[in-house]
C-alpha cells in the first residue's frame, strides 16, 4: 500500500487514463456530445456570440490576437522543449530556462483561451458538429494537464532527469501543441 | 520535493509522454489516411 502512495501522480495518471479510454469508448461520449448542444446554443446568443456573427471585424482582430498568443505559446514550448533536448541555450541553467518558458506559457495560454471562448461563441452550432473542433479540445486539455502537472512537477524537481524521460517529455509536449495548432487551423478549413 | 517524489514525477512523466505520443500517433496516421483515400477518389 505504501508503495501506491509513493507513486501517488503516476497512479492518479494511470487512472486518468483508464477513465478516458473508457468515456472514449463508450456510448457515454456520445450522450454527453448531446447534453452539449443546448449549451453550443445559449453560446451564441450571449453577447460575445452576437458580436462574433455579426460584427466581422471584431471577430478577425480577436482571431488576430489568438493566432499572435498562439505563435508566442509555441515559441515558449519550443524554447522549453529545444532545452530539454539540449538544442537551445545549452550554456544556460535548465531550471532558469524552463522557468521563463513556462511564464511566458502561462499567459500566452490565458490569451489563447480567453480569445478562444470568444471566437466559439461566435461559431458555436458550426464547430458543435466539426470532430476536429472536439480532437482540438482533447489536445488542448491533454497539453494544459500534461504541463502544469507532468512537465512542470518533472523539471523543478532536485537531480537529474534521465535522458529518456526527458527527451520523451519534450517529444510528447511539441506533438501535443503542434497538435493544437493544427487542429485549430484545420477548423478553419472546414464547416 | 524528495528523492521519491523525483521518482513519482519521472515515472508519470515517462507514462504521459509515451500515452501522448500513442495517441497522437493513432490520430495523425488516421488523418494521413484519409486524406490518401480522398486523394485516390479524386485522382484514381
Amino acid at each position: 500500500m505504501d508503495s501506491v502512495f509513493a507513486y501517488k501522480r503516476s497512479a492518479i495518471l494511470l487512472l486518468l487514463i483508464a477513465l478516458c479510454a473508457g468515456f472514449a469508448l463508450s456510448d457515454l461520449r456520445i450522450d454527453t456530445w448531446a447534453a452539449l448542444l443546448p449549451f453550443f446554443e445559449w453560446m451564441e446568443t450571449t453577447p460575445f456570440g452576437v458580436i462574433g456573427k455579426t460584427w466581422g471585424a471584431a471577430f478577425a482582430a480577436v482571431e488576430a490576437v489568438h493566432l499572435l498568443s498562439m505563435a508566442v505559446l509555441g515559441g515558449a514550448v519550443l524554447v522549453g522543449d529545444g532545452r530539454l533536448l539540449g538544442w537551445v541555450f545549452a550554456d544556460q541553467p535548465l531550471r532558469q530556462v524552463q522557468d521563463q518558458c513556462h511564464r511566458v506559457f502561462v499567459w500566452s495560454l490565458a490569451v489563447v483561451v480567453f480569445t478562444g471562448v470568444f471566437m466559439a461563441c461566435g461559431v458555436a452550432m458550426k464547430i458543435y458538429y466539426l470532430p476536429v473542433f472536439w480532437y482540438k479540445m482533447l489536445a488542448l486539455a491533454t497539453g494544459t494537464l500534461f504541463a502544469f502537472f507532468i512537465r512542470r512537477p518533472l523539471v523543478s524537481a532536485p537531480g537529474e532527469i534521465a535522458p529518456v524521460t526527458r527527451r520523451l517529455v519534450a517529444v510528447a509536449s511539441v506533438v501535443v501543441w503542434f497538435s493544437v495548432a493544427a487542429t485549430g487551423r484545420w477548423i478553419g478549413f472546414s464547416g | 520535493m524528495t528523492e521519491r517524489n523525483s521518482k513519482d514525477a519521472q515515472l508519470a512523466a515517462l507514462l504521459g509522454a509515451a500515452t501522448i505520443l500513442a495517441g497522437a500517433a493513432i490520430y495523425w496516421w488516421g488523418q494521413i489516411q484519409s486524406v490518401r483515400e480522398l486523394l485516390e477518389m479524386a485522382y484514381g
